[in-house]
């Protein structure tokens, strides 16, 4: 048996069967990508209204 | 209490000399050391000194007793925010203001009026109160001293000075100090509201959390509904939207019934923005309906309900014009501040696109940036952003892109 598919096997005896999920692209990364990291702040709806907290 | 600062008083309130009053009792510089309190007299000289000017020891010691009751209670009104108990108290502690500035309570006393001011939202009162505790602040005690701090962050919360009061609040639960127990959910409450305002959402829940259950074993209610509003806003921020609405829902109940009518129109002005969000434009609308409906909601909710239905208008393809109109009514001419910013955004968005970019980077991005405005700051830069990306001018995507987190960039 390949190495490769020990490593696989075993894998998946341990539980790993997302495993594959972690994949590797080869493709260069886009200038873009690097720019904006996350698009956490980014809400469905853009709040511009303020919140009003309750008093001090 | 000090005796030599009572019989002070008194001496100054009779107008008697030191020179008469020490007469055939001790002498003047004895007196003078008894009344700046380097000097405890004795039982006998003291007594005779105060019976000269009809004064009992043991009314005076009742007197003192009872304005110290008083001043308790005065605090428990900020810390249950029982402001119109609180008005009442201020009135009856400043008909004794005079005698209370002769005893050793005088620091508290101070102290609780800058919280009371506070409170009142009275800005000039409260910064003249802080020049003058300023002064004092060298003859506080260690307890007085972190009241001091607590309610000088809370000033700062006030004017909007949203890091200057957290970093105060931070240095008030570390190392060898702790928290005066009577004041501990106010501290959590208060940092967790300013926790919001700087978008540290996770870390803010936690404090809420502390301070609702601070509040449930003290019985607080009107406070813990504050605490849940806050946790509602918390939820709705980071799109926790089922846990945020079932808290809108008791606490719509729960103010109304308790008639904290100011609450009540702050909990369905923030449940249209939850609203909003899950794209529930029409139950969105029928709240800021009922605010609109209501003559007393004064001038900033009015133009927050007129900010949130323009944009429900937006999202939903129906005219803003009639909103935006009434909005700049409602700006004053020399006003500079939000409303205006985002009165003249819309503007700009319905009649002018082509301006709305060079008017978000020229006047709202520095505007939010000056005045300390976070999340606006955060949210008008990702555009910013997102926009120079596009156009490949890395230099000022990049820029603005470093905005996008919570210290919004700059080095605190």
């Amino acid at each position: 048996m390949k190495s490769g598919k020990k490593l696989t096997l075993a894998l998946l005896a341990a539980g790993f069967v997302g495993a594959a999920a972690f994949t590797v692209s080869a493709e260069p990364v886009q200038q873009e990508d690097l720019v904006i990291a996350s698009g956490s702040e980014i809400q469905e709806f853009e709040q511009r209204a303020p919140t009003i907290l309750p008093p001090i | 209490m000090n005796i030599g600062s009572v019989i002070k008083y008194y001496r100054t309130k009779n107008n008697l000399t030191q020179q008469h009053l020490a007469e055939g009792i001790c002498s003047i510089s004895h007196l003078s050391k008894i009344e700046s309190n380097t000097y405890i007299p004795h039982e006998s000289t003291s007594e005779a000194l105060l019976a000269k000017m009809g004064v009992q020891w043991n009314k005076e010691l009742a007197k003192y007793n009872l304005l110290q009751t008083r001043l308790g209670r005065f605090i428990d009104c900020a810390l249950y925010y029982d402001l119109e108990n609180m008005r009442m108290q201020y009135g009856q502690l400043t008909l004794e203001n005079d005698y209370l500035q002769s005893t050793d309570l005088i620091n508290q006393y101070e102290l609780f009026k800058f919280r009371f001011y506070i409170a009142e939202n009275d800005l000039a009162k409260a910064e003249r109160q802080r020049v003058m505790l300023e002064r004092l602040s060298g003859s506080f005690t260690a307890p007085e001293n972190w009241l001091y701090r607590f309610f000088l962050s809370l000033h700062y919360s006030m004017s909007e000075k949203t890091e200057t009061a957290l970093k105060l609040l931070e240095n008030l639960d570390q190392g060898i100090q702790s928290i005066p127990q009577k004041f501990e959910g106010e501290y959590y409450y208060q940092k967790a509201r300013l926790l919001i305002l700087r978008g540290q959402y996770e870390l803010s829940a936690h404090f809420t959390q502390l301070a609702v259950q601070f509040y449930q074993i003290h019985h607080n209610y009107i406070r813990l509904l504050h605490a849940q509003l806050l946790l509602a806003i918390n939820y709705t921020r980071r799109n926790l939207l089922m846990q945020a609405s079932s808290i809108y829902e008791v606490l719509k109940r729960n103010s109304y019934l308790t008639g904290q009518h100011k609450l009540y129109k702050q909990t369905l002005y923030n449940y249209a923005e939850l609203l909003k969000q899950t794209r529930n434009f029409a139950q969105a609308r029928e709240l800021l309906e009922e605010l609109r409906a209501d003559k007393e909601i004064g001038p900033y909710l009015s133009k927050a309900v007129l900010v949130s239905s323009i944009e429900i208008a937006l999202e939903t393809e129906k005219d803003p014009e009639p909103d935006l109109a009434d909005l700049k009514k409602l700006i004053r001419e020399d006003e500079e501040g939000y409303f205006k910013i985002y009165a003249t955004y819309f503007e700009k968005r319905i009649f002018s696109q082509p301006d709305l970019l060079a008017y978000s980077e020229e006047i709202m991005f520095p505007f939010f940036r000056k005045y300390g405005y976070i999340n606006e700051r955060i949210k008008v830069a990702f555009e910013l952003a997102a926009h120079y990306q596009k156009e490949k001018n890395w230099e000022k995507a990049l820029f603005f892109s470093s905005f996008n987190e919570w210290t919004g960039g700059e080095i605190i």
